[in-house]
């Protein structure tokens, strides 16, 4: 299974993830209808995106009163306008806010990984998201963090 | 056996719980419904159209159409219709009925709770032959709202009577009353009587006809009653301790090896600090969650919860958390956008209650469920979300 995976030291804050979600979802370039949220912590020159994880346990399926909210083979989360009633429970029972209301407040909006090939990957020239396989991304931590080590255990620390 | 007593959204979700755990476990569901659970706030969304709002238990472990009458703590047995039933834990989510009261007059099959899949469909069978095409709804809480704008939704116009002297008198206070009030009665067929109440209500040839206590009448197709829900504890006949509702512990445990949750649940408030009903939909659910893993022999402490409704009605959002009336702490009013209220108390986030274009609603009601020191925000990102 793939994941969007995020290396929060490669954001520079840029916003193109911003502007290439609004724009593949709904055709014009809003950041405030992005899935994906980049919030600036100016004082530390820090910038976290944020964006629907996908959880196993997902607060906003569980509380969908007419399952318009469903699991995809592929492990997304997947909102059925069709079914949606616009109740906004999913909305108040996710911890993150990743799922959320649209600007002009008709409709909620969720990360659908684009269906495979998120855009906001496609044009992160920093590096910084990425959509791996969940065991190559572990593995790449792991040499990550062995090569640390590594570093530390020849510095003779 | 785990036994489950109810037939909605919690009973659903501590069956579905467990079976995850462990498909072995002997799980029966106990409702007094002829049918699957469903989700009953989409109930007024029925009014004008069907939706998939069904919840499927295997069939071989619900009981419809079977009431528990009695509980035996001490022989943990449950006395139904189809007999007497042994437990080894059970979990007790009989929820809450409306509260529906004696008015003067003969009205017999013209009013109307709204608590189940068949109320709904009874009215739609009036609605299809109705003439006047005016529905009167006794009470102006959620659901009372949420109903006229079903009804308006249809083409019907609504008259909407509050004993209280304001709209969603329960969730707001007086200023955004007048707010939402405004709002609805200047764009849509809805006209509020505020403290006033029903006299006596007849049938007439084409529906009812109600005499209010100032002395209007009015003619309707139907009336709706909305004016609250009262747990369904009166089959525990003392066999657990009550209160409004069954008072569970942090665990949401009754009493040995019995839990209760949803509707009939009274457990610990975050912002109050007490032990009081929830009754909304989320916490029914969250609930359920845990008392079936706690059931099933895991040891899961709950936090404190905290009322919070999102009301989508009218072209607008109504959402309120915890104290939104400012009945204790500092209120700071907003009206650039809207209205919005903050209310505050000891450096903490106690209540909101927000009229107009949305915001962050998960952020506020975490704030106030948590406790969080609120020192690090501006007034003003509260006020309008930014947290």
């Amino acid at each position: 299974m793939k994941v969007l995976m995020v290396d929060i030291d490669k954001c520079t804050g840029c916003r193109a993830c911003e502007y290439a979600c609004s724009f593949a979802h709904d055709g014009e370039f809003n950041p405030l209808n992005s899935r994906i949220h980049i919030s600036e912590f100016l004082d530390d020159f820090v910038f976290v995106p944020t964006y629907c994880t996908q959880c196993d346990e997902a607060y906003c399926m569980d509380v969908c009163p007419t399952k318009a909210l469903t699991r995809s083979q592929s492990g997304v989360v997947e909102l059925d306008y069709d079914k949606c009633i616009g109740c906004k429970q999913c909305v108040i029972a996710c911890p993150w806010g990743n799922i959320k209301l649209s600007s002009d407040a008709k409709r909620v909006i969720k990360c659908d990984l684009c269906g495979g090939e998120p855009e906001c990957v496609r044009v992160c020239h920093a590096g910084a998201l990425e959509f791996v396989d969940v065991e190559d991304a572990v593995l790449g931590k792991q040499i990550r963090a062995a090569a640390n080590i590594k570093r530390s255990a020849v510095a003779g620390v | 056996m785990i036994a489950i007593i109810g037939g909605s959204i919690a009973a659903f979700y501590a069956y579905k719980t467990i079976k995850e755990l462990d498909k072995t476990i002997d799980v029966k569901v106990f409702s007094k419904e002829d049918r699957q659970p469903y989700a009953k706030m989409v109930l007024p969304y029925l009014i004008s159209g069907n939706r998939d709002a069904f919840f499927e238990i295997e069939e071989d472990d619900i009981l419809m159409n079977c009431e528990v009458k009695a509980i035996d703590t001490k022989a943990k047995t449950i006395t139904t219709p189809m007999g007497l039933y042994s437990y080894e834990r059970l979990i007790i989510a009989a929820g809450a009925d409306a509260y529906i009261p004696q008015y003067e007059g003969d009205y017999d099959g013209f009013l109307f709770g709204v608590r189940y899949l068949k109320d709904i469909e009874a009215m739609r069978e009036k609605l299809r032959r109705a003439g006047l095409r005016h529905i009167v709804i006794l009470g102006a809480g959620l659901v009372s709202l949420e109903m006229a704008h079903a009804f308006v939704k249809l083409g019907f116009s609504v008259s909407v009577i509050a004993s209280s002297n304001r709209i969603l008198s329960q969730i707001l206070p007086k200023e955004a009353s007048v707010v939402v009030q405004r709002q609805i009665e200047s764009l849509y067929p809805v006209k509020f009587y505020t403290s006033n109440d029903v006299e006596v209500i007849y049938k007439t040839n084409d529906g009812v006809n109600i005499r209010l206590k100032n002395g209007e009448h009015l003619d309707a197709d139907f009336v709706v009653v909305g004016k609250g829900v009262k747990p369904n504890i009166e089959f525990l006949d003392g066999a657990i301790q009550t209160n409004s509702g069954i008072v569970v512990d942090d665990y949401l445990r009754a009493t040995d090896d019995v839990f209760a949750v949803g509707d009939i649940a009274e457990s610990t408030d975050a912002v109050w600090g007490d032990k009081r009903l929830h009754a909304i939909w989320p916490v029914a659910i969250a609930q359920a969650k845990v008392a079936a893993k706690n059931a099933a022999g895991l040891n899961i402490e709950t936090q404190p919860e905290v009322s919070r409704n999102i009301l989508p009605i009218f072209d607008m959002d109504i959402f309120s958390g915890g104290d939104s009336v400012a009945l204790d702490g500092d209120a700071v009013v907003s009206n650039d956008d809207g209205f919005r209220m903050v209310v505050v108390k000891d450096g903490i986030l106690r209540g909101f209650c927000m009229v107009g274009r949305p915001i962050n609603y998960g952020g506020l009601v975490r704030l106030v469920r948590d406790r969080t020191r609120i020192d690090r925000y501006d007034i003003s990102d509260l006020l309008f979300g930014n947290v």
